[in-house]
């Protein structure tokens, strides 16, 4: 393309600033692009927070849960996916402290848990926010078991043929995810100890767990594995599957926010079909203009599609810097409704605010734009001779595409 | 410079065919300059859009720099425009969120040159308007405005300017002014300038005078400047 066009349509965006239509145009845009990425702002923060609360929940982004040991071969497998792991051991064992005896639901972890949050153990002076599970040698236990038992913080507790001290009493787990020994109290201790214990046994009723953190990427990676894997009687949690409230609730809010944003869209996109009116009438006559003056059609066209994807590039940062400040009042306004804290802003939204913008501008001005294509240089001496308005079935079926294509993502999401 | 043989115009109104020009011939040599005065209707705006390759004659030949217009497309015919043709018009044709320097630059910016802003006010300050060359069209009088579009139809060092109507908005005294202007630019840069007037005083002033008149040119004397017929 000509460096004489980009110059061209670089100054008459300049000096097209000055005019009214084009403010209007532009404010128009920009409302169109705020109202679209302030939404799809705070639905990527509440999406991913929602992810991030079902993988804390599940203790992962992906479980995998058998009666026996996971095989060399799927770990290697999972990492080179990108997955970090963490195994775990659940088994309903008596546990004892002098004469008291008590069926506890123990869960040995490794040094990697946990993968996400964080749990909250009573030292015995205050409740200390911990990153890990108990080192080797001690135990954790919940305050019925150390109710049950009458424990404290220091005893040691017998683990089939070991001792453990208890270090803390556990408030709240990291990971919530509920196993068959919940009925019974939890006793926590370090995958370390577990062979000394001598509870693993051929036919002892243990679970094993693999716990998987990785990216959404690393997860779609191994989706013919985890076919694969349930075949086979392995259970398989995948964080997006199995959060079945969270999803309903993520798609019922995107439903209304999305139809909301549809709505300012729209509103918008009559405020840009009625300037680019006002525009593309004022611009008949500069056309006709600079046929006279040798510019070809192809020039034309060139100049004026390349001034208003200016204009809507400058709209959509605009417009995305006031949405990314709108999600976060509208984040503000919602706190006290949200059960969690959400992770910062993604840059997707903003690729979303280009596209808005642009999707707006041809949906709704595309079909008056094509009215300076066929300005004739004639009407420089009759200036009756205005091309012919855009036919009434692309006025209309331009934009009531547009609007039905959008209704269909929407819908399609919602499903 | 532009030759014309046996043109002819003909536009269907409704059931009727109207022809507006027919066997029309005229050739006009370089640093020419040629009056085509007529009543209103006669079809002068029509001619001057078929001499500039704004318009195609329904019959005809014309050449234009030695290029024949009919083998050319729109495209085309603009091409040959490009920085060789300016033109004058009646209404002057600027535009309004334009300055008056932005809209002497715009036929330069389609054929740029090293300094065209320089250029562009050089045209201004010989037109007189030095010192309002910020202003938009609509800060300046109808006079000022026509200097503006001399000077955006000189700007580009034109062969030749079609003048359409050039003091048609304008009151007598401004008008007389504007005819100066346009003639003595003309005779310093040696321009081809073709213009269609009602005005005798400015016919007067050019080197030959055609009268359209039932579709054909012909020769024409322009009343003398004290007989008292001033215009078609």
């Amino acid at each position: 393309m000509s460096d004489i066009n980009w110059r061209l349509a670089a100054r008459s965006l300049k000096r097209d600033l000055r005019a009214a239509d084009v403010r209007a145009l532009f404010v128009a845009l920009v409302l169109a692009v705020a109202a679209s990425t302030m939404i799809a702002f705070f639905l990527d923060r509440l999406e991913r927070g929602l992810e991030r609360q079902a993988g804390q929940m599940l203790g992962g982004d992906l479980v995998l849960e058998q009666r026996d040991p996971f095989p060399e071969e799927l770990r290697n497998t999972l990492e080179q996916a990108g997955f970090t792991l963490s195994d775990q051991v659940d088994l309903v064992s008596m546990i004892s402290q002098g004469e008291r005896f008590q069926p506890a639901s123990l869960k040995a972890v490794d040094d990697v848990y946990p993968h996400y949050g964080v749990s909250h153990v009573g030292r015995g002076n205050g409740v200390e926010q911990i990153v890990s599970g108990p080192p080797a040698g001690e135990a954790w236990a919940d305050p019925r078991l150390a109710e049950l038992i009458e424990i404290e913080i220091g005893d040691r507790v017998q683990v089939g043929q070991m001792e453990l001290t208890i270090s803390g009493i556990i408030e709240r787990e990291a990971d919530q995810s509920a196993g068959f020994g919940n009925f019974n109290p939890r006793l926590m201790l370090n995958t370390a100890d577990l062979e000394a214990t001598g509870l693993v046994q051929p036919g002892s009723r243990i679970e094993f767990e693999l716990l998987a953190a990785g990216p959404p990427a690393a997860l779609e990676q191994v989706q013919g594995l985890l076919a694969q894997l349930r075949r086979d009687g392995v259970d398989v949690r995948d964080v997006r599957v199995d959060r079945p409230q969270l999803g309903n609730a993520l798609q019922r809010a995107e439903s209304y926010l999305g139809l909301a944003g549809l709505a300012a869209v729209l509103l918008a996109g009559v405020a840009v079909a009625m300037s680019t009116r006002r525009y593309v009438e004022r611009h008949l006559d500069t056309a006709a203009l600079l046929r006279c003056f040798g510019a070809s059609q192809y020039q034309l066209v060139t100049i004026f599609s390349l001034q208003l994807i200016g204009l809507a590039f400058m709209a959509s940062l605009i417009g995305a810097l006031l949405g990314l400040v709108g999600q976060a009042v509208l984040l503000w306004l919602l706190t006290s409704f949200l059960p969690m804290r959400l992770p910062p802003p993604g840059i997707m939204p903003l690729w979303l605010g280009i596209f808005t913008a642009l999707a707006v501008l041809v949906g709704f001005a595309g079909p008056m734009l094509l009215r300076i294509k066929q300005v004739s240089a004639l009407k420089v001496l009759r200036r009756e001779l205005d091309p012919l308005p855009p036919a009434a079935w692309l006025v209309v079926g331009w934009p009531a595409s547009y609007l039905a294509a959008c209704c269909g993502s929407i819908q399609a999401a919602s499903l | 410079m532009l030759h014309a043989e046996k043109l002819a115009k003909r536009v269907i109104s409704g059931e009727r065919t109207l022809t507006i020009l027919h066997d029309l011939s005229l050739s006009v040599a370089a640093g020419e300059s040629v009056a085509i005065l007529g009543k209103s209707g006669a079809g002068k705006s029509t001619l001057l859009g078929l001499l500039a390759g704004l318009d195609t004659p329904s019959d005809g030949e014309l050449t234009l720099f030695g290029h024949a217009l009919s083998r050319l497309d729109e495209d085309g015919r603009a091409a040959l425009r490009a920085g060789r043709v300016g033109f004058v018009f009646q209404n002057f044709q600027l535009l309004p969120t334009l300055s008056a320097l932005e809209n002497v630059l715009l036929p330069l910016e389609l054929s740029p040159r090293a300094g065209e802003t320089r250029t562009a006010q050089q045209w201004l300050e010989r037109v007189g308007l030095g010192e309002r060359t910020s202003h938009q069209p609509k800060q300046l009088s109808g006079g000022e405005q026509q200097r503006v579009a001399i000077a955006r139809a000189f700007v580009t060092d034109p062969e030749l300017v079609f003048a359409d109507e050039p003091t048609g908005n304008l009151d007598p005294d401004t008008g007389a002014q504007i005819i100066d202007l346009l003639f003595t630019l003309n005779k310093e840069a040696g321009t081809t300038l073709i213009l269609v007037t009602h005005d005798h005083a400015l016919a007067r002033r050019c080197d030959r005078c055609l009268r359209l008149t039932n579709g054909q040119l012909v020769p024409f004397e322009p009343a003398p400047a004290n007989s008292g017929e001033g215009d078609e």
